[in-house]
């Protein structure tokens, strides 16, 4: 059985939100990649991922979130996570993901954090 | 996956021990469906729970359409890192087993020509935190 996962795009500038809701698994490669390549099309840079109303992440999920960690490197965007259970902050602790993506307790805390990021060979405005 | 949730909960595990059995135990089953078994409906995966006092031993077995033992990476090398999956040196799948090492006690994988064998045990911490039986930890093969 394919598990249901839905991705919406959501601007809370200086964040794009892609609100994760459902499953994250192999299956949820589609949806995300949409709502993640919509992000691009709208010049997103700061990209947050909400899992707060994911109710279950498993490794297939991690290799997706991956496969867009991949792509955000090539185009120099910075992805924040939030809503993540304590386990599943755990798990990205684990797998080794944390020094890669910026965890965030709100989506408030990324939103300070997004505007406060200066990354080198960006043009941010001063 | 929710059975041996609730035999965690009924020995009393902590409510983040009774998560990591949750996620081991998919993993784990995922693995003998997709690998082991290769999506062949007609192949089963058996799941046995056994409740010892101070510990729970998950076994989840599947019937060997490929051998376990191509699968799980050598541990001298090394788990591939995010940066390996990155950078594209290593698949960016692949987590599973490396995520039952890091959430369980012990593993060990056991494979024959009929079946693969993925034994876990996770041990109810005492009240400093700490497995009850340390003994244990240094007994037989462990990953």
């Amino acid at each position: 059985m394919r598990s249901q996962t839905r991705a919406t795009l959501r601007d809370d500038s200086p964040l794009t939100i892609i609100d994760l809701e459902g499953e994250v698994t192999t299956f949820s490669q589609q949806p995300i990649e949409v709502a993640y390549e919509q992000a691009c099309e709208n010049g997103a840079r700061d990209i947050l991922l909400n899992f707060r109303n994911v109710a279950y992440l498993n490794s297939a999920g991690i290799a997706v979130v991956i496969e867009l960690l991949t792509k955000a490197r090539q185009r120099d965007q910075s992805i924040f996570v939030t809503g993540l259970s304590d386990h599943y902050v755990k798990v990205f602790k684990y797998t080794g993901l944390e020094p890669y993506v910026r965890m965030c307790d709100t989506e408030e805390q990324a939103k300070s954090a997004a505007a406060r990021e200066v990354v080198p060979g960006r043009d941010h405005p001063s | 996956m929710d059975l041996a949730a609730s035999v965690a909960q009924g020995m009393e595990f902590p409510s983040e021990r009774v998560d990591d059995i949750r996620t081991a135990v998919a993993e784990a089953t995922l693995n003998a469906i997709e690998h082991g078994n290769a999506l062949d409906p007609d192949k089963a995966v058996l799941i046995a729970l056994t409740s010892r006092q101070h510990e729970l031993e998950i076994c989840i077995q599947d019937q060997a359409h490929m051998p376990l033992r191509v699968q799980v990476e050598s541990p001298s090398a090394g788990p591939a890192t995010v940066e390996d999956r990155l950078t594209g040196r290593a698949h960016k799948r692949g987590w599973g087993i490396q995520l039952i090492r890091l959430l369980t006690d012990s593993v060990e994988f056991d494979s024959t020509d009929q079946s693969n064998t993925v034994r876990m045990v996770i041990r109810l911490p005492n009240r400093a935190g700490r497995p009850t039986d340390e003994r244990m930890l240094s007994s037989g093969h462990r990953e």
